[in-house]
């Protein structure tokens, strides 16, 4: 089984100036699978490439190298298009769910005038009463109930969390093979993000389409993924990628053991103890930190002379579907979160 | 009911917020931004003022800072700010001029995306000595040094920062900067709007040791506003929930945490997804529902439609704050008159 998108050594350099003579590395030899029928997390902090990636899976971006496919079929090689009339037969099966939901819904539109053109292009044998039924199913399905009170309201009447789950309602009618969903927390409540990316599984469990969740938060991003795999992104470069729980409990990059000792987590701390910075090095530019590839080298306290052979595509496997790019990989140290001695009643 | 927290700003409460209302007029009618809310703020300690967004976080702040557009309207209460040179000020009644005396030396407010505020022909020594001429501080002898040592506070090196404008600064560099600029006064009360939002894990964790040290230097009162609970759960004494424009529950933070006492407050904390997840074997849920309008909030308690515990008399009568334990407050019926029904 083909998997549904996937990528091999894509790389996206944005030029910037006058002569374009500045060059911005957004992506650097990224390789990924989308399975089918699955679920996976893309997360890094804002700068590490993880936008540009998931734009490049749908196909809204050219990588400037690098191979993109779709369903088994390569259609961009090189940074051109190698197989047009399967691009354009199914790109539209591609989507991307933006971060922003209150700008990303036309404001003059009710729910049914955002939904029933597209529903009116994609689903071409309903007539005039099956696309209103259809319409309501839809709304349904994504949690907007009753949909007889939610389909003439306006985007200003809806809250954050109610958006973003019309903005999926627009994305489905295409039945997508894959839907991006960037950032798609990030500006909804903390209280109802929980049901949200719980609505992105269901998605996954019950039409079968593929998502890939992108965000900065590691905890959303981790509950979204489960044991599905994740992919933790610095600096236009993944760093490490295996099933989420896995990686949480058994970090094997320095970058990610230091993102989860200073996530601030949620814990009744008998007293007030702000914790220090732990795992990560007063930032070098110099020696063993300016010869090795690694982007994380200036920062890493485990930084060696062993560093400057790391090759940007070679991971190393450290565990069934775990890879790190370091080249220290099973053989770091022994690690434990930088929080979890301060935790009452865990060993 | 509430006679016990009528009796008047006790000796270590800095801030007293005594049921202040305010709302905003709009054309579709008035937004109750901020309903009934008792928050006494206690000297010394930082306290966190948490909620999710439309809450009425900042409207609560700009309300007894005065700092609010021309269409909002201070419908009652009172702010009383106990003052350290002995007195008190009732914020809310107090007028333009002697609200500008007390912002920036008693009172320092450092509001959501301050970084952004630096002006950009200015060096960073420049806004430093307009900040301190522009507050009568300014005594070209000893300011440096104190200047110095306040960025010193905030883990910037004087010697290099000092000089620079403030693009050649990070995102994070600016927020300390603007951070120190709020520090020189010397002010007796800091509020802190959303400092963390916009930084990475690593400079937030920075950002969170430096709040942490200017609370034990300067032994101020601090005020922090967020969404974010797992900050508030370090760096936070005192906490303070909101929802829908009123204080639901206030306590010390260890305290709320291990016990939450209000429904949505159990409930929030209990949604919150985090990497600590997978070692607690916890598994987040979500909060049923959605946030109210506050143009048209649900009578009585304004959490009654999406808690579980909610009985009749939840949805018909407003809620007095209650105190079941020393420090502690509850606006909920579960906690008056001895239980639930």
């Amino acid at each position: 089984m083909s998997p549904v998108a996937s990528v091999r050594g894509v790389s996206k350099v944005y030029t910037k100036g006058v002569f374009r003579k500045r060059a911005i590395k957004a992506l650097q030899t990224v390789s990924l699978d989308v399975p089918e029928k699955g679920l996976i997390s893309l997360v890094g902090e804002s700068g590490s490439g993880k936008t540009t990636l998931g734009k490049i899976l749908v196909g809204l971006v050219m990588p400037s190298s690098g191979e993109l496919s779709w369903l088994g079929t390569t259609v961009v090689k090189g940074g051109r298009i190698t197989r047009r009339d399967f691009y354009l037969a199914n790109r539209h099966r591609f989507v991307y769910v933006h971060q922003d939901p209150y700008s990303s819904l036309n404001p003059s539109k009710n729910v049914r005038s955002i939904l029933e053109p597209v529903v009116r292009k994609y689903k071409k044998h309903l007539g005039e009463a099956d696309r209103l039924r259809y319409i309501k199913e839809l709304l349904e399905e994504v949690g907007l109930v009753p949909a007889e009170y939610f389909i003439d309201k306006y985007p200003h009447h809806l809250s954050g969390g109610m958006r973003q789950r019309l903005s999926l309602a627009r994305a489905l009618i295409v039945d997508p093979h894959l839907i991006v969903a960037d950032e798609v927390v990030s500006m909804v409540d903390p209280s109802i993000r929980v049901s949200l990316i719980n609505l992105l599984r269901s998605v996954v469990e019950s039409r079968g389409t593929s998502v890939i969740f992108v965000s900065h938060d590691l905890g959303a991003a981790v509950y979204a993924a489960g044991d599905n795999p994740m992919y933790v992104m610095f600096k236009g470069l993944v760093l490490e990628f295996g099933p989420a729980s896995e990686i949480v409990y058994r970090p094997e990059h320095p970058y990610t053991r230091a993102l989860i000792s200073n996530v601030p987590v949620p814990l009744a701390l008998a007293e007030r103890r702000v914790r220090g910075l732990d795992g990560v090095a007063e930032p070098s530019g110099e020696g063993a930190a300016a010869a090795s590839p690694c982007p994380f080298a200036s920062m890493c306290p485990l930084l060696d002379e062993e560093c400057s052979s790391l090759n940007l595509g070679e991971y190393v496997r450290v565990g069934p579907n775990h890879y790190s790019l370091c080249v220290k990989a099973g053989r770091l140290p022994k690690w434990r979160p930088g929080w979890l001695s301060t935790t009452p009643g865990v060993t | 009911m509430s006679s016990k927290l009528g009796a008047g700003v006790g000796p270590e409460i800095k801030l007293m917020l005594r049921n202040l209302r305010m709302e905003y007029l709009v054309r579709e009618g008035t937004i109750k931004a901020v309903n009934d809310v008792t928050l006494p703020v206690e000297e010394g300690r930082i306290t966190a003022i948490v909620g999710e967004s439309g809450s009425g976080k900042t409207s609560l702040i700009e309300t007894f800072l005065k700092l609010l557009p021309k269409n909002a309207r201070i419908r009652g209460g009172e702010a009383i700010l106990r003052l350290s040179r002995g007195g008190e000020v009732d914020l809310v009644r107090a007028d333009e001029s002697t609200m500008r005396r007390l912002r920036g030396r008693v009172i320092g407010y450092v509001p959501q995306g301050a970084q952004n505020s630096l002006n950009p022909v200015l060096t960073v020594e420049q806004h430093f000595v307009e900040t301190l001429k522009n507050h009568g501080l300014w005594d070209s002898k000893s300011s440096m040094e104190e200047v110095r040592s306040v960025l010193s506070t905030v883990r910037l090196d004087p010697d290099t920062v000092l000089k620079k404008y403030p693009f050649e600064l990070s995102g994070g560099m600016k927020q300390r900067v603007v951070i120190a600029l709020t520090m020189v006064l010397k002010p007796e009360l800091v509020i802190l709007d959303e400092p963390t939002s916009a930084l990475d894990v690593f400079s937030q964790r920075v950002l969170l040791n430096i709040l942490d040290s200017i609370s034990k230097r300067y032994r101020n009162t601090m005020v922090l506003i967020t969404h974010d609970i797992p900050i508030v759960a370090e760096l936070a004494d005192r906490v303070a929930v909101l929802y829908a424009g009123t204080v639901v529950e206030v306590g010390d933070t260890y305290e709320v945490f291990k016990e939450p006492l209000h429904p949505y407050t159990a409930m929030l904390i209990a949604s919150i997804p985090s990497v600590a997840d997978i070692y607690l074997k916890r598994v987040p849920r979500p909060v049923p529902g959605e946030p109210p309008s506050l143009l048209n909030p649900p009578p009585g308690c304004k959490f009654h439609p999406r808690c579980p515990y909610a009985t009749e008399h939840c949805r018909t009568s407003e809620l007095p704050l209650v105190e079941p334990r020393k420090g502690r407050l509850v606006k909920c019926w579960i906690y008056s008159r001895g239980g639930r029904e």
